[in-house]
């Protein structure tokens, strides 16, 4: 039997909160480029429109993943996996993948464009998920339980390097994340980083104008017309807001002198136009969103549930880290958007989705022990009648007739 | 199903054994803890940011605010309007109206072919030159300068990137060639650089304003960001003295003249004697100031006030003006030419021509004149002496500059009279061994025709502030008094019996008495000694009518082709623009032949009354 709660309101709340300041920042940062880009003719809302579009998608996405129970996805997640690494490859497919600003990352769906690679993000949690709580203890052997589960997120992770190093970035430490989480020898986590370092060196060995990128956040202003130009930039906007923000909408950077200002570096266009006051209040939403995230994940009895729920907490909380972090040039500059407040539809309906997920799991904080797949097969062979409540209750007539 | 949670309630029933680590811990506590500690991570992440966020937007804070301005606040120029250049009656000359460049950003721009081919469209250029200026890699260009608005307009509206128009002024000369020497041109960036645009440059100019703001990344400025602004002051309005009407009318028949000659230059000067007011300055060969960088230099030159000349018979005029007023000679004196003098060991000699073909014989100085006789104006040379002849033409104004306003003036070109031997000061009395400029000579003839006062050359009338008052107005100067006024009026008469009756009949104008002089000069060579082969000016100095004379007319053709006399080349330009003059300032006719008698009927009479004045005279030949 599972027991059933309200979903958990703090984080509907706090998911909320940075959905609507997300909504109003798009538009705030980009209304004046959207008035003078070709493709938007002129149309100050046009980011602002489809954000709020994919917000729709997102939130109606958010709605139908809380109803999952969601015990059920462990049964998808090879499935899921199958289509995220088909999704990522499909990219390279000519006549799906779509070239935008230099980067191949998206695919072209009926008019509609998707970004496998935050797609992958929610299927690579999920199927971590399910794969870890499968094995159980058995993580903490190299052999059998930390090397089956790994290869193929590093394999989906290899695909995301190639679209997108910021998301491939964030999935890495999910992983990492995920894999510490579920009890992983700390050792293992070790050489699994040390490999991930060694991966990094030599990415950057093989084209060596790569380290003056990633050394570049140390002293922005040496190339502040150069390679520093856009952490210069989004220093400038920050300290510029200084503790209370020039204040909203009067804010200068995103007059074109910030490059994606209203995709990874809007976090510079809210820090100049509310200063500190308004940083420090989205870091400590995010961090709220992440704590609460993990504290669903102790409250639920179910180990799949408890590590999907930290799995995306440490995905959100992660990434909006990793975001602050280039934003603030504390971090080497890699495209890392901010969950729910970056502009970017498939990101946003994704996360929204993974909320859902997430919000789900806080629903059934103790979800029937028999729900494993082998339990439901012998259950079919004993047609047995199913006993799920919500089941019974929701389609009487079909079982009368 | 494991029991209660030992970390929500009561203690924890787990024996922890330090060297197991975690093994005998039941692995959902495990993960349980490790989500703790993940939790605290997190938190330690987050306070990192935060700090790093008020190390930034605190501490730092004054320096980023510093950049921040640095970067964003401008001070914009906002240009002053060049004023405008009117004629006499406020033709407008040359004047400042809206345009705008086309830039593009090469580096900004990845499909450069594509953009060629729409830019060349709107641009109507050539798009392969377009393209390598696209493929270049430069931050900024121009494609188009000081094109029209609505070239500009339409590249803005076509958004292409990278691409975008400025809005500017540009400098526009209506007239074309219409007295392009006088009033010069700018270069592009609206610099006076030739004629009265150079000279009154600061004037026309006026002063620019700005605006300091606060610009986006594309330079424009934010609006609600302006914290100074400082208005343009226009630049004044220039009036001259030119007639639109009669420089035209003085461009087309010096034009005419000096295609028909095959010349290598030409001017002409119109002056009215009672003013110095300068009412048509013309040059060939001319030039477009609206395209004044593809002229070539030798067009661009204002020869009326640049160029020296040995003026020639013209200057027998002021000889005789000179001995007359000194009282070398008389009116009545008889000089005797037989076709050549000797004077130590050079010849001089008189062009002969029917029917004198074996000199002028007896003259008296009205005749010196009339048939240009170069013995006698030597005769009444040396009656004058060195020192005198010197001191006139110093006080017609050849050795100094004219002063008329125009740039680039240069003083007529003479030696000492001391050095003077017998051979030049007789040269120097019929116009050769001394050089002057154009404008000078229309300076000294206005001198005659103002009853011996000369005045001051002048092209600009009035300056006007941006408002349109008057900030400054040049009134009419008299120089000096050059000689008496009966010596004047004398001089006149006998130069009107020229045109009348001598080598000035091509001149004549129908319905006035017209005085003038012809003259033929030879050119001196340039290598330095002796003259030139071959090679004239040919000239015509004249004024009209005679009783009140309101203009005079300097023409001088530079190395006319085929005939060189002064009657055949010079003559007709002055007789052209002179009859446009008197028909325009509507001067009423001093010379109006009596009426024909009906002798061989009516047809006779009717032709006499139709006959237009421009056709009415047989060309002389010399």
């Amino acid at each position: 039997m599972s027991k059933k709660a309200a979903p958990d309101l703090v984080l509907f709340t706090l998911m909320v909160v940075l959905l609507v300041i997300g909504l109003f920042l798009v538009f705030d940062a980009s209304y004046a480029r959207a008035g003078q880009v070709k493709y938007t003719h002129g149309d100050s809302f046009y980011f602002m429109k489809r954000q709020v579009l994919f917000a729709v998608i997102g939130v109606i996405g958010m709605f139908l993943a809380m109803r999952i129970r969601y015990w059920k996805l462990k049964r998808l997640a090879p499935v899921l996996l199958a289509g995220a690494i088909f999704g990522l490859v499909l990219v390279f497919v000519p006549g799906f993948g779509v070239n935008i600003n230099g980067a191949t990352r998206w695919i072209s769906l009926g008019g509609i464009q998707l970004q496998p690679s935050e797609i992958a993000k929610i299927c690579l949690i999920i199927y971590l998920a399910s794969v870890i709580s499968a094995k159980r203890g058995e993580i903490r052997n190299l052999q059998r339980g930390l090397v089956p589960i790994v290869i193929p997120a590093a394999i989906v992770i290899f695909l995301v390097v190639i679209e997108d190093m910021g998301t491939a970035i964030t999935l890495a430490l999910t992983t990492l994340i995920m894999i510490y989480m579920a009890g992983a020898k700390i050792r293992h986590l070790l050489a699994a980083a040390g490999i991930c370092l060694v991966l990094c060196i030599i990415f950057v060995a093989v084209e060596p104008y790569r380290i003056g990128r990633l050394t570049v956040f140390l002293d922005p202003f040496k190339d502040a017309q150069g390679s520093g130009y856009q952490v210069c930039h989004s220093l400038i906007a920050l300290g510029s807001g200084g503790p209370l923000g020039v204040g909203i909408c009067e804010g200068r950077e995103k007059l074109f002198y910030l490059p994606a200002e209203h995709t990874d570096f809007i976090f510079a266009v809210l820090g100049e136009e509310a200063g500190l006051i308004g940083t420090v209040l989205v870091a400590a939403l995010f961090l709220a969103f992440a704590a609460r995230g993990f504290i669903v994940a102790l409250q639920t009895k179910d180990l799949f549930g408890r590590l999907m729920a930290g799995g995306i907490s440490a995905l959100i909380g992660g990434q909006a880290f990793l975001n602050m972090g280039v934003v603030t040039s504390s971090l080497p500059a890699t495209g890392v958007p901010m969950p729910f407040i970056s502009y970017g539809g498939t990101s946003l309906a994704i996360n929204l989705f993974s909320v859902g997920i997430l919000l789900a799991v806080s629903k059934y904080p103790k979800p029937p022990e028999d729900y494993s797949y082998e339990d439901s097969i012998d259950r079919r062979r004993d047609r047995r009648p199913r006993v799920s409540g919500n089941m019974h209750s929701r389609r009487p007539s079909s079982r009368l007739r | 199903m494991p029991g209660p949670c030992p970390y929500w309630s009561g203690p924890a029933p787990v024996n922890r054994l330090s060297n197991l680590g975690y093994v005998i811990l039941r692995y959902d506590e495990l993960v349980r803890v490790r989500i703790k500690k993940l939790i605290f991570v997190l938190i330690a992440a987050y306070v990192l940011i935060i700090a790093r966020l008020f190390y930034i937007q605190v501490i730092r804070a004054p320096f980023y605010r510093e950049k921040a301005r640095e970067l964003t606040v401008r001070k914009i120029a906002l240009p002053a309007r060049r004023g405008t250049i009117y004629d006499r009656d406020g033709q407008k000359l040359a004047v400042t109206i809206d345009a705008c460049d086309i830039y593009v950003q090469p580096v900004k721009i990845k499909d450069k072919e594509e953009v060629a081919t729409q830019l060349s469209q709107i641009l109507g250029c050539s798009r392969t030159q377009l393209l390598d200026t696209l493929k270049s890699d430069k931050k900024f260009t121009y494609v188009a300068r000081r094109a029209d608005i609505w070239i500009g307009d339409a590249v803005t509206r076509a958004k292409i990137f990278g691409t975008g128009s400025i809005r500017t002024t540009k400098r526009v000369y209506p007239g074309g060639t219409l007295a392009a020497h006088i009033v010069g041109f700018t270069n592009v960036d609206g610099k006076g650089i030739e004629g009265l645009e150079r000279v009154y440059d600061k004037q026309l100019r006026g002063t620019d304003g700005y605006v300091v703001a606060e610009v986006d990344a594309r330079g424009k400025i934010i609006p609600g960001t302006r914290r100074d602004r400082v208005e343009p002051i226009n630049g004044g309005d220039i009036v001259l003295t030119i007639d639109s009407t009669l420089q035209r009318s003085l461009e087309h028949e010096l034009e005419k003249s000096y295609k028909a000659h095959s010349a290598a230059g030409a001017t002409a000067i119109m002056m009215e004697p009672k003013t110095g007011e300068i009412l048509a300055l013309a040059n060939m060969p001319t030039f477009d100031p609206n395209n004044a960088k593809n002229s070539s230099a030798a067009s661009r030159r204002d020869r009326a006030v640049t160029d020296l000349y040995e003026p020639g018979s013209t200057l027998k005029a002021m000889t005789v003006c000179a001995g007359l007023e000194a009282k070398a000679v008389t009116p009545t004196d008889i000089f005797y030419c037989n076709a050549s003098k000797g004077i130590g060991r050079r010849t001089i000699r008189c062009s002969l021509h029917p029917p004198f073909m074996a000199g002028h014989g007896a003259c008296n100085v009205a005749k010196i004149l009339t048939y240009s006789c170069n013995i006698g104006a030597a005769d009444i040379g040396f009656k004058l002496g060195g020192e005198r002849l010197y001191k006139f033409e110093q006080a017609f104004g050849f050795y100094e500059k004219p002063d008329s306003g125009l740039p680039g003036e240069v003083r007529g070109w003479h030696d000492n009279w001391r050095d003077w031997a017998d051979i030049r000061l007789a040269n120097i009395a019929f116009g050769q061994g001394i050089a002057v400029t154009p404008m000078q000579m229309a300076k000294a003839y206005s001198a005659i025709a103002n009853g011996g006062l000369i005045m001051k050359p002048y092209v600009v009338k009035e300056i006007r502030k941006p408002d349109g008052k008057p900030e400054q107005q040049f009134m009419p100067t008299v120089v000096r008094r050059v000689m008496s006024e009966s010596t004047s009026a004398m001089v006149s008469e006998m130069l009107q019996g020229v045109v009348s009756e001598g080598t000035g009949k091509t001149a004549d104008v129908q319905g006035y008495r017209v005085c003038g002089k012809t003259g033929s000069a030879q050119k001196a060579s340039t290598t330095g000694r002796g003259y030139a082969p071959g090679k004239f000016i040919a000239s015509f100095a004249g004024f009209l009518p005679l009783r009140d004379p309101r203009v005079v007319i300097l023409v001088a053709v530079d190395e006319p082709k085929g005939t060189h006399w002064g009657a055949t080349v010079a003559a007709p330009v002055f007789q052209g623009a002179a009859t446009r003059a008197m028909w325009h300032m509507k001067v009423p006719p001093d010379n109006i032949p009596e009426a024909p008698k009906p002798v061989g009927g009516s047809k006779n009479g009717g032709s006499d009354t139709v006959e237009s004045p421009v056709s009415r005279h047989p060309r002389l030949g010399g």
